[in-house]
């Protein structure tokens, strides 16, 4: 199920960080490449996939995942820093619970 | 679900010893959090929640708010319909006059969606909500 | 880790956001599994205000996905404000409550225990021991439900029914009490029938509109669309905005007024004197349909009248229940032969609803005084403003209501309903509408907006009061009290004559130990009561048990000893009634988590531990012998019970719900287009219980003025809600006016409400020994009188206080609170105050401070920017945040009439907060 908003929630510590094992953390994430050449590298990183791109190759629609909001935001920054990357806006984040 | 539930329980349960207190006003007062202050072009987007959902404003609105019959800084900016650069303009369901012509493409933001800030609204530096907040028993 | 299929999907969802974000097409692949595709829609209503926005909601894979608003809704026309855009989000916090919690010490209820997950079973069972433990010492008084503006229809009317034929008791209330009992008493005193005569229509044909104290671009905000697409449109309309605080309604205003508190009751007044100085009376419309009326004036402030549980900061208020003492301006505005500093016996508090016709003359004389030199200095609530400047404005003003030929639409909420003058002020609006002809006419409306989603449909047109029978029927009347026994099968008697206790009674009855057994149901009373700290501790008496059917928890759970999980809007099959008397139904959508369920069930299930041998017996109740019952007791109708079939022992389930009639109504039904109805499921039958409950009510209204259609037909393609009456599949536009309502008998206008409609002669000091006259389809233009609140800044608590809501958050934010995008826009409840008394108090914006009154203070922080301006001498705080309770602050003073309280003004000081000790 989708939680697309209450499960995204992190709040400070009330014992519910055992839950994360069962979660997923998605995000849409749109990258822009100097040149398309760059998208190798993106898609050999893990956890991201390559769905669509622009005619020139250079705005490009990527999925990241992770079990982890942080790791999520790491994978996100780890992006961002890839060379020949000069920008990754963050589109959507959404989260599966396990049941 | 099960540990999703358990755990929403013993949030609960832990919580109840204290919520048989009476509650009483807070002993400290909540923090305040402001809508920072950046311009309008400096923001970065805010990713919808769902689909469909009405952005929430992502720059500072200091200055250009109220909206007044005269003056929408909103529609000055966001009110260029077709615009390919600079503030993305309102999408096309903005220039419907839904009860009087709802078929026709307006060439201005339609007076029905004149007060933007009913549906778009700026966010401050607030943390997200979560359970314990709002289940905390108040203190004298 | 989730299943390949929901990771592929979740991807995809994210790729398709993305890629339209973009500005990309959409690949055929990322098309399939785009993130709205396969979601159903079906028709809803929004949740929050009384504006009842269509809307229609998306689900998917059993959750709600999306929302938006209905573009055939002619309510919102396609919009929502942010909060109705929030009605898929509110039903997914993380701590809905799933289970039954209850009080327990070593598996044993008891008050000191911790809320232990027990099953509904033993939720019910601990539910009716202690009900009976009530019942058997206190009788039918000692129990209490607090229902809801924001039940269903259906949920109130069971409510109804248990709590009235079933308990026989009248202690029913919903918080639309202190929402809308003051619009709904000056509606049954002025027409003899509850409700507005026009509709939303009315904003587009409108020449004018005034709104008189409503924020109604963060409160109605889709009916604020509405007004500035009106005033956009057409540069001749004017908006009107009176208020004691600068809003973001006075942004859009091209006039505002900044008033001081209570002093519309003066300045209706000064407009009616001006209306009849400049010859604007309507002649043809007064004369034809209206007659004059006055009632008293020392009529109290609903405080309690006892010396119980008050502190000596609390009894100076508290003295005035006694004796008021007569300011200058009441002297003046009261026409009175006392001096202004006379002590005056507020002697008049049981008799505050009478009143008898006056003559017109008796009327120009009553409102002679009220001059702009009187009214003006009185009313001007910005000290900082020129008089002069002030007066004109209020000559503008005069100028609209005095040009004969343009129309108006008056507005109003919760500064004139949340008032101790509250009737008097709503009847003053009808009072100006009725002498220039501007009622049940397109474009001229005096319309009284509603706060909740359902106060008009549930609470008032059901009837949840301690009074009340449903479609406007009273208790007290023995004829009305046999039209229910005879809808419901009722022996003659069953039904109790006293009404029931109103809710700050019920607050206080509770302190007292004379209710120890309450039912909270989809309210937060907890929080939302004035005078706060009183009702805590009252809940906390070791005599009272409190359930608390609540979603989420919040104050009222906290403090309850029984928790019940209740399903949300769109989890169960419902309906509202909105302000403009559109009744708008909606489907189950999706199921409720865990074991949370319906009102509904909750209420049948219950209604199955008790028995008419519990209830139906002869009954002991305080006051009864003054209504008729020589024996002081309500008798035993158990022998009736046979002739209508009922077995001895026969559930109030079996009595009140299970009939025959109500068992006819199928499930599955084909109005449920294959959506579920768990309530059915989980009672284990094969009836409909929201559609028979529904048509069980209607039964009560059609054919008398309230004619709901048929259940299905609120179903049909491109029905959106319907406006009762609705006669002959046709809605009801302009009610009373003989082209558009078919009750009309005599036209062009006729006002054919039916209560209190024979009148005693006279004159302003009271009525005469005249005989009473009937006044049959006529309206009452009240004179009523400014009259000073009860409480106001002094030497040690110099300002006013009003408190209210925000756009973002809903009531006591149990809801709003929980969605990220309106709790980050609005993260906590401020004191807004103007700089200059900041600076006074040697206050920074965002320090802390305390605000006191005389019965509790709460600590918050000082906001003196944004989208709220108060006036030197008035703060604001709003009452969505349980970490700033500005209930315990405010006072429990109400009008004596309708008994809603007054949340709009009391007196208090702000002082800034010290830093907490080292080390704390």
């Amino acid at each position: 199920m989708i939680a697309v908003m209450a499960g995204a929630f992190r709040p400070a510590d009330n014992g519910r960080m055992a839950h994360d094992a069962d979660v997923l953390h998605v995000a849409g994430v749109l990258v822009r490449v100097t040149t398309p050449a760059r998208c190798a590298a993106l898609a050999a990183m893990p956890g991201v996939e390559i769905h669509a791109a622009d005619a020139g190759g250079q705005r490009v629609v990527v999925t990241l995942e992770s079990t982890s909001a942080d790791g999520l935001r790491q994978l996100h920054e780890s992006v961002a820093r890839l060379p020949g990357v000069v920008g990754a806006d963050l589109v959507c984040h959404l989260t599966d619970h396990a049941g | 679900m099960r540990r999703y539930l358990l755990v929403v329980v013993l949030v609960l349960a832990a919580a109840g010893a204290a919520m048989a207190q009476p509650p009483l006003p807070s002993a400290d007062a909540p923090p305040a959090h402001d809508v920072p202050d950046v311009r309008p072009g400096r923001s970065t987007r805010v990713p919808r929640a769902w689909d469909g959902q009405p952005p929430v404003v992502p720059h500072g609105v200091r200055g250009l708010v109220p909206i007044t019959a005269k003056a929408n800084a909103c529609v000055r900016c966001h009110g260029r319909k077709d615009a390919t650069s600079g503030p993305p303009p309102a999408p096309s369901s903005h220039f419907v006059d839904m009860r009087h012509a709802p078929g026709v493409q307006g060439a201005q933001v339609t007076p029905a969606r004149w007060n933007c800030t009913a549906c778009h609204v700026p966010q401050t530096n607030a943390p997200p909500p979560g359970p314990a907040v709002f289940a905390a028993p108040l203190r004298r | 880790m989730a299943e390949p299929s929901r990771r592929t999907f979740l991807k995809a969802a994210a790729a398709a956001a993305t890629t339209l974000a973009a500005g990309l097409p959409l690949p055929p692949a990322l098309v399939r599994a785009g993130a709205l595709a396969d979601v159903a829609w079906d028709r809803g209503v929004c949740r929050f205000c009384g504006t009842g926005c269509g809307i229609q909601i998306g689900t998917r894979d059993g959750r709600v996905v999306a929302v938006k608003g209905d573009p055939a809704a002619p309510v919102n026309r396609g919009l929502l404000c942010v909060k109705g855009y929030a009605n898929a989000q509110i039903l997914y916090g993380a701590d809905r409550l799933t289970t039954p919690l209850l009080r327990l010490v070593n598996g044993r209820y008891d008050k000191a225990g911790v809320l232990t997950p027990v099953s509904w079973d033993r939720a019910f069972d601990e539910m009716a021991r202690q009900w009976k433990r009530a019942h058997s010492r206190l009788g039918p008084t000692g129990v209490a439900v607090m229902g809801s503006g924001q039940y269903t229809i259906q949920e109130g009317y069971a409510a109804a029914k248990l709590v009235k034929a079933g308990w026989r008791s009248n202690n029913l209330e919903p918080n639309a009490r202190h929402c809308m009992a003051s619009a709904a008493s000056a509606f049954m005193q002025t027409f003899g029938i509850d409700e507005p005569a026009g509709t939303y229509d009315d904003i587009e044909l409108t020449d004018t509109v005034v709104s008189w104290g409503a924020n109604m671009a963060e409160m109605h905000p889709m009916l604020w669309a509405r007004v500035t697409a009106r005033r956009l449109a057409e540069p001749a309309v004017r908006i009107v905005h009176l208020t004691t605080f600068t809003t973001p309604t006075s942004a859009m205003a091209d006039l505002e007024i900044v008033i001081a508190p209570h002093a519309d009751l003066a300045i209706w007044n000064y407009l009616a004197r001006e209306v009849i100085a400049r010859d604007a009376v309507d002649r043809e419309f007064v004369d034809g349909h209206c007659v004059f009326a006055a009632g008293h004036t020392d009529i109290g402030y609903g405080q309690r009248r006892d010396e119980r549980a008050m502190t000596p900061a609390e009894a100076e208020t508290r003295a005035a229940e006694r004796v008021h003492t007569l300011t200058r301006e009441e002297a003046v505005a009261q026409g009175r032969p006392e001096a202004a500093g006379t002590a005056v016996v507020q002697h008049r508090a049981a008799q505050a609803a009478d009143h008898w016709q006056i003559t017109a003359d008796e009327f120009r004389a009553a409102v002679a005084p009220y001059t702009l030199d009187f009214v003006a200095p009185l009313a001007r609530g910005n000290p900082d403003e020129p008089l002069e400047q002030f007066a004109d404005k209020l000559r503008q003003l005069a100028d609209l209501y005095c040009t004969r030929s343009r129309r108006i639409v008056s507005f109003w909420t919760m500064g004139f309903n949340q008032s101790t003058r509250g009737t008097w002020v709503n009847e003053q609006a009808y009072m100006v509408h009725l002498l220039t002809g501007r009622y049940a006419r397109p474009g001229n409306s005096a319309f009284s907006l509603t706060g909740q989603p359902s106060a008009c449909g549930t609470a008032r047109e059901v009837g949840t009061f301690a009074h009340r029978l449903p479609a406007d029927m009273s208790v007290e009347s023995e004829a009305d009290r046999r039209r229910a026994e005879q809808i419901w099968r009722l022996p003659a008697g069953t039904i109790n004559p006293l009404p029931g206790r109103h809710l700050t009674d019920m607050m206080r009855d509770l302190e007292d130990g004379r209710i120890q057994w309450v039912w909270v149901q989809v309210t937060n009373p907890f929080q939302s009561t004035a005078n706060a700290s009183h009702w805590s501790e009252a809940a906390r008496r070791p005599d009272a048990f409190v359930v608390v059917s609540d979603v989420y928890p919040g104050v009222s759970t906290g403090l309850a000893d029984l928790v019940l999980p209740s399903a949300m809007i769109f989890e169960k099959w419902g309906a509202y009634g909105n302000s403009e008397r559109r009744t708008q139904l909606w489907r189950q959508q999706v199921a409720a988590p865990g074991d949370a369920r319906s009102d509904v069930w909750q209420i049948l299930e219950f209604s199955k531990r008790l028995t008419i041998r519990d209830t139906w017996g002869a009954q002991a109740v305080a006051g009864v012998a003054a209504t008729g019952e020589p024996t002081g007791h309500l008798p035993d109708v158990r022998s009736g019970a046979g002739a209508f079939g009922y077995r001895p022992d026969a559930t109030l389930y079996d009595v009140l719900f299970a009939t025959p009639a109500n068992r006819a109504v199928r499930w599955p039904d084909p109005v449920a287009a294959g959506h579920d109805n768990d309530t059915a499921r989980h009672l284990g039958v094969t009836w409909f219980p929201e559609k028979a409950l529904f048509e069980e009510y209607a039964a009560f209204g059609r054919g008398h003025g309230h004619d709901l259609a048929p259940f299905d037909d609120y179903f049909a393609d491109g029905v959106r809600g319907l406006r009762w009456p609705v006669v002959r599949g046709q809605e009801t536009l302009w009610r009373f006016n003989v082209q558009y309502d078919p009750y009309v008998t005599r036209g062009p206008i006729e006002f054919y409400g039916p209560a209190m409609k024979t009148l005693r002669p006279g004159d302003r000091r009271g009525p005469s020994d005249g005989a009473p006259q009937p006044i049959a389809g006529k309206a009452k233009i009240f004179f009523r009188p400014y009259a000073a609140p009860p409480e106001v800044p002094d030497a040690r608590f110099d300002l006013w206080l009003s408190t209210g809501r925000v756009l973002e958050h809903w009531h006591s934010g149990t809801m709003t609170r929980r969605v990220p995008e309106l709790h980050k826009a609005v993260p906590a409840a401020l004191l807004y105050m103007h700089p200059g008394d900041a600076a006074a108090r040697g206050l920074a914006r965002h320090d802390a401070a305390w605000i006191e009154s005389r019965r509790g203070r709460t600590l918050t922080r000082v906001e003196t920017e944004g989208r709220y301006a108060p006036p030197r001498g008035l703060v604001y705080v709003p009452w969505f945040d349980d970490r700033v309770l500005i209930n315990v602050v405010t006072l429990d003073a109400m009008c004596p009439i309708s008994r809603q309280t007054d949340f709009k003004k009391c007196a208090v000081r702000v002082v800034k907060a010290s830093p907490p000790p080292a080390g704390a």
